[in-house]
């Protein structure tokens, strides 16, 4: 990833921003946690339709704080990560222990296909934490009893690790936004999990700074997700 | 039942988190506005985990409460931040035992954290 030409990231101005960004996200958050103990106090017909409004006004509010960031070049993400070498299904096998209680909840499964061997360039408690996320990603947007499947292959010196759902799906348009923070996809939740919809623009960020980088696909809605994350290979199928 | 203590000077932010603690099991064992007063507090409880803001009032930042924090005893803090500044993540990454969610906090987020502090 390239690192814009004129930053504003050491400069006054952008430690303005980042003040500015961070007490409008406060102020946000404090909205937030009102309209959540308001819809969740009550059955009152039509409340929980507007406390769902009133959730999407503060993403699109969080979504322009965003989008004036990065029009003027303040830097959020680290843009490189220390990497070791790594067993790409030791870090697959710690992600799945992190989300068991949400796979067990909703009686899910996982479908686990990485070949043992296969060593990726990564750091190791983030790239963890990034499985973990789409792991939980790919339960939230499932129905209950369904199965969360996992795989790899290999790419130009790269391994690719997917991790394929049979969930709610991603429309055109919300595969254009998936990795956009804020954005207010059409896409839901099936059991009312909360969408944090900061988590997947983290998790490539995350991967662009371990020099990979990760992609999402659909065939629409009700179709399930793919998301595809790429890792330089270490040592590509070392007990082969 | 694990007990928590809340450091954050926003009342409906840390009645918030309160909440979505108290559902996921915890005991709150009392909050904090300020550096001074979760100075205090550490020395009358002794909580399993800490729920902290990055930005505190009084005379220290969140990170530098909990490098002393952990100088004494090891307890798994958690930063919930609506900051986003790189050197302000990496800095919390380089403290050991401590975590952190972005805000607004959502009760899945906070409760997947909760759940990996138990395991390690």
């Amino acid at each position: 990833m390239d690192r814009p030409d004129e930053l504003l990231s050491n400069g006054p101005q952008a430690e303005r921003l980042h003040r500015f960004a961070h007490d409008i996200r406060n102020r946000i958050a404090g909205m937030h946690q009102v309209l959540q103990q308001l819809a969740a106090d009550t059955d009152r017909a039509g409340l929980k339709e507007l406390a769902e409004f009133g959730e999407q006004q503060q993403f699109k509010a969080l979504r322009e704080v965003e989008e004036l960031l990065d029009d003027l070049g303040v830097v959020r993400h680290l843009y490189e990560m220390p990497c070791s070498t790594l067993a790409l299904g030791t870090v697959v096998r710690r992600a799945m222990g992190l989300v068991t209680h949400r796979l067990d909840r909703k009686q899910q499964a996982i479908d686990m296909q990485v070949r043992e061997g296969v060593l990726v360039q990564g750091h190791e408690e983030q790239l963890v934490e990034l499985v973990a996320a789409l792991l939980s990603n790919a339960s939230k947007f499932s129905v209950a009893g369904s199965t969360v499947h996992v795989s790899q292959s290999e790419d130009d010196g790269n391994v690719i690790l997917h991790i394929r759902d049979e969930g709610v799906g991603l429309t055109p348009g919300d595969v254009g936004m998936v990795f956009q923070r804020y954005a207010w996809l059409s896409s839901r939740s099936t059991a009312g999990e909360a969408q944090g919809r900061s988590t997947l623009a983290r998790a490539r960020e995350w991967a662009r700074a371990m020099r990979g980088d990760l992609k999402a696909s659909s065939e629409g809605a009700g179709q399930g997700s793919t998301f595809s994350l790429t890792l330089r290979a270490a040592d590509l199928r070392k007990d082969a | 039942m694990k007990k928590a203590i809340i450091i954050e000077d926003e009342m409906i932010i840390s009645f918030g988190y309160r909440l979505q603690l108290e559902s996921l099991g915890y005991d709150v064992l009392g909050t904090a506005r300020s550096s001074e007063e979760a100075e205090t507090l550490l020395t009358e409880m002794q909580p399993d985990i800490i729920i902290m803001d990055i930005y505190l009032k009084g005379d220290k930042t969140g990170l530098e409460l909990a490098q002393e924090i952990h100088a004494k005893q090891e307890i798994p803090i958690l930063f919930l931040t609506a900051s986003t500044r790189p050197d302000i993540v990496t800095a919390i990454r380089q403290l050991k035992g401590c975590h952190y969610l972005s805000k607004p906090i959502n009760s899945d987020s906070l409760e997947d954290v909760l759940m990996r502090f138990a395991q390690n």
